[in-house]
């Protein structure tokens, strides 16, 4: 049996109706589908196929005709109900993919109504629109987008905060929500430790320490590097403790960031002591000058804050140091800005001079003249922009490397191996085929590898091509820091 | 707020849409573009991905980004004037947008080396046009292709416009064109519709403006009431000489012995079979083309008497 159906001046791309009417060709009971445009030299053609009924001969050169032969009257109505669908959903894109993709943010909320949380990829100066009219559809959003104008921050952080929702980033590369691993994330299994972190990198050392240790995360929250400014105010920080706080699941409260404006502080700690949840603050690089409420408890570095939730210390490396050489130099190089900067605090603590592109407090810039630890966070703008991320393409270090690698100051080299969602699938193996074009002698290499077993790139496996090609594998970020002390001592 | 931003640049008859209708109709609205109708004429407003081409009004990707999230839906009014779309709730400015001109065609074009190109190119479509529209058909024939009801039909009608493009170029009749590939195919703009824009264009190519126009003047009526408003505009802006910048930069590589691999992709890239079919319609004139003896005189077309 013949079934038609007019769609009166209906476009559809081309792509779309020819996808369409195939999948409809496929169904159970049909025999055949097209989907043309009625113009006459058309239904002629679906006259030809057996696909064209009286109906179907009424449409003009402006409408749509979608025509089915199918074996009985069941298979012709599903059929139809199915095509329709097909054809109401919203458009896509000539050359999109087999799976249909909103490209915009209306077209999702369409494809997805009940939807609550938007996340925002795209260049900086558009981020702020894009959160804005999120926002004002009532969405939680993300923005991964770096250089969004501190201006524009300052405006979505303050209507979020009128609308009751939260605005993650911008810059924030990880977060956790609901177990789901947004960004740069994790696999960790979901627990009561909830993070909250200005740092994409400080949140997945955390975040995979506790998962290691055996626990597990209820939601870790990306605030952006500049939440806790004078001039934000800690809107999201405040707002993701006010939504820690009221979670039953979460019954340990972990905030990390780099050291906050003064007042900024005494505010999110304040607000942190009217909670009955226990909290760890890890300020990378200083400690609030406000004397701590009773629940809040400090950590120096990431490995600290893990372990004031694990309730015992992580291990350390056990394995045998490299013979000492006359090299004195640590030359870290690292893809994570906060794994950077826990480097130079604990190497900081040991009395050595640091330096650094991104400086902590108490370490110099590059051009600070004198022997110096030299630690390198690749992530920095300087090395990322207009090429990728080192965590998405690890041969953006290969150069680094290679420079350290002859350089006959350097006793030590430091570098983190970072995995989770949306990264390159084997940063190990770029690793040591890298290092297997050296044919020369070379300085130690400790590593640390920040991921879980249910990464993508399962964590054993990467760290075995590491010991493999003689990397001595830490724990920690905090642990492999302390072992290229040895190294150089 | 009203979303503003601007038209980067636009073909011709998005410029004349604009200066001829106050008020205009969202007749399509796709992911990266949206067709705006009024009478007979259509603008396609829509990223740097839908190329430029003669109805084609194109903002660029930041520019986009704001009208794709402010766009209205299909049947929303626009108001055209002051330099200016107003759309549902956006507003496009117009006034700085600058004209898009195809490139000018090769003048002597050699055709033994253009008979080496088009074979190149014919083998390449074998590979790589899709089986769906009527490009291979029109380029190597049936063989190898699945058989469908369309090859069927337009298998004979393809056979008559190249019979009719011959004998006109070579010794002009008082034949009247062939009209009956005019909406005739798969897609928003048929099949049988892209293969003659193409056909229209290439005879521009070669200089046969004349005959270009004799051909128009059969499938131009027929397309009022034989295909689809949009597929006729576009019919329309060819019996111009005017299509797609991809198929123009296609021809003049070809007429000019260039390698046609780099707007060949963006040739592939227009709708599914638009920019193969188009194709082809060029290469069916082109073929008869070289194939003409360069010494044969040009016999004065019955028409222009």
């Amino acid at each position: 049996m013949i079934r038609t159906e007019i769609r009166k001046g209906f476009y559809l791309d081309s792509v779309a109706l020819m996808r369409a009417a195939r999948s409809i060709a496929e169904l159970p009971g049909i025999e055949d589908a097209g989907m043309m445009i009625g113009t006459p030299a058309n239904k002629e053609i679906l006259r030809e196929a057996g696909l064209l009924d009286e109906a179907g001969a009424q449409a003009g050169p402006g409408d749509l005709v979608i025509a089915l032969r199918a074996r009985n009257p069941a298979a012709a109505a599903a059929a139809m109900t199915q095509a329709r669908h097909l054809l109401d959903q919203p458009r896509r894109s000539e050359d999109s993919d087999a799976t249909w993709q909103p490209r915009t943010l209306r077209a999702a909320l369409r494809q997805m109504p009940d939807a609550n949380f938007a996340l925002i990829s795209v260049p900086g100066d558009f981020a702020a629109a894009e959160a804005r009219s999120a926002l004002r559809r009532g969405l939680n959003v993300m923005i991964f987008s770096d250089n969004v104008p501190f201006a524009q921050e300052v405006a979505l952080k303050c209507e979020a905060r009128d609308r009751g929702l939260l605005v993650m980033g911008p810059d924030c590369g990880t977060a956790i929500v609901g177990g789901v691993p947004l960004a740069f994330a994790n696999s960790v299994p979901r627990g009561e430790v909830g993070i909250i972190g200005a740092s994409g990198t400080g949140i997945q050392e955390v975040s995979c320490l506790i998962a290691n240790g055996g626990r597990g995360i209820s939601h870790a929250i990306g605030t952006g590097g500049r939440d806790l400014s004078v001039e934000i105010g800690g809107i999201t920080t405040l707002a993701a403790i006010d939504l820690l706080d009221n979670d039953a699941t979460t019954q340990h409260i972990i905030l990390i960031s780099k050291p906050p404006a003064p007042d900024v502080a005494k505010h999110v700690l304040a607000r942190a002591g009217k909670s009955a949840k226990p909290f760890t603050v890890c300020l990378i690089g200083g400690k609030p000058e406000t004397e701590l409420p009773a629940n809040v408890r400090f950590a120096s570095t990431l490995a600290e804050a893990a372990e004031a939730v694990l309730g015992r210390k992580i291990g350390t490396y056990q394995g045998a140091l490299p013979k000492s050489t006359n090299a004195r130099q640590i030359r870290g190089l690292f893809c994570g800005g906060t794994l950077c900067s826990e480097a130079q605090l604990i190497l900081q603590r040991s009395g050595l001079h640091v330096v650094s592109n991104a400086p902590i407090r108490g370490t110099g810039g590059l051009d600070t003249k004198g022997d110096a630890q030299i630690l390198i966070d690749l992530g920095d703008d300087k090395f990322t922009r207009g090429r990728p991320h080192p965590m998405i393409e690890p041969a953006t270090r290969d150069a680094p490397l290679a420079e350290a690698l002859v350089d006959k100051t350097v006793g030590v080299v430091m570098l983190d191996v970072i995995l989770g969602w949306g990264i390159h699938p084997d940063p190990a193996g770029h690793l040591v085929r890298a290092l297997n074009t050296w044919s020369e002698a070379r300085p130690a290499i400790v590593a640390s590898v920040i991921g879980t077993e249910a990464d993508p790139q399962v964590r054993s496996s990467q760290v075995r091509k590491l010991t493999d090609a003689g990397i001595i594998v830490a724990p920690s970020n905090a642990n492999a820091t302390e072992i290229a002390l040895k190294c150089v001592r | 707020m009203r979303p503003v931003t601007s038209v980067s640049m636009w073909g011709a008859h998005a410029q004349r849409f604009c200066e001829c209708h106050a008020s205009a109709r969202v007749v399509a609205v796709f992911a990266r573009s949206f067709h705006v109708e009024a009478g007979a004429d259509f603008v396609c407003i829509g990223d740097l991905s839908i190329g430029r081409g003669p109805l084609n009004a194109i903002v660029d990707s930041a520019g986009w980004a704001w009208v794709a999230g402010n766009l209205g839906a299909v049947g929303t009014e626009a108001r055209i004037g002051n330099g200016m779309i107003e759309c549902g709730r956006i507003s496009l400015v117009t006034a700085a947008a600058s004209s898009w001109l195809p490139p000018p065609w090769p003048r002597n074009p050699e055709r033994e080396t253009l008979t080496v190109r088009l074979d190149d190119l014919e083998h390449l479509a074998c590979e790589k046009a899709p089986v769906e529209g009527i490009a291979r058909l029109a380029l190597s024939g049936a063989a190898g292709l699945p058989v469908s009801v369309l090859a069927r039909v337009a298998g004979p009608r393809i056979a008559r416009l190249r019979d009719w493009i011959g004998s006109q170029l070579i010794r002009p009749t008082c034949d009247p064109a062939p009209h009956d590939l005019v909406g005739l195919g798969p897609g928003l703009t048929p099949s049988g519709d892209d293969l003659l824009c193409g056909a229209l264009v290439a005879l521009y190519a070669i200089g046969e403006i004349a005959l270009a126009r004799e051909l128009y003047a059969v499938i131009g009526e027929a397309a009022r009431f034989a295909t689809s408003p949009l597929s006729a505009a576009c019919l329309k802006a060819a019996a111009e000489g005017q299509g797609s910048e991809p198929l123009h930069e296609t021809i003049v590589a070809l007429l000019a012995n260039q390698s046609v691999a780099r707007p060949l992709e963006a040739v592939a890239r227009i709708g599914h079979t638009s920019g193969w079919d188009a194709l082809a319609g060029a290469v069916l004139v082109l073929r008869t083309f070289a194939a003409m003896s360069g010494q044969v005189s040009k016999p004065v077309r019955p028409s222009a008497i």
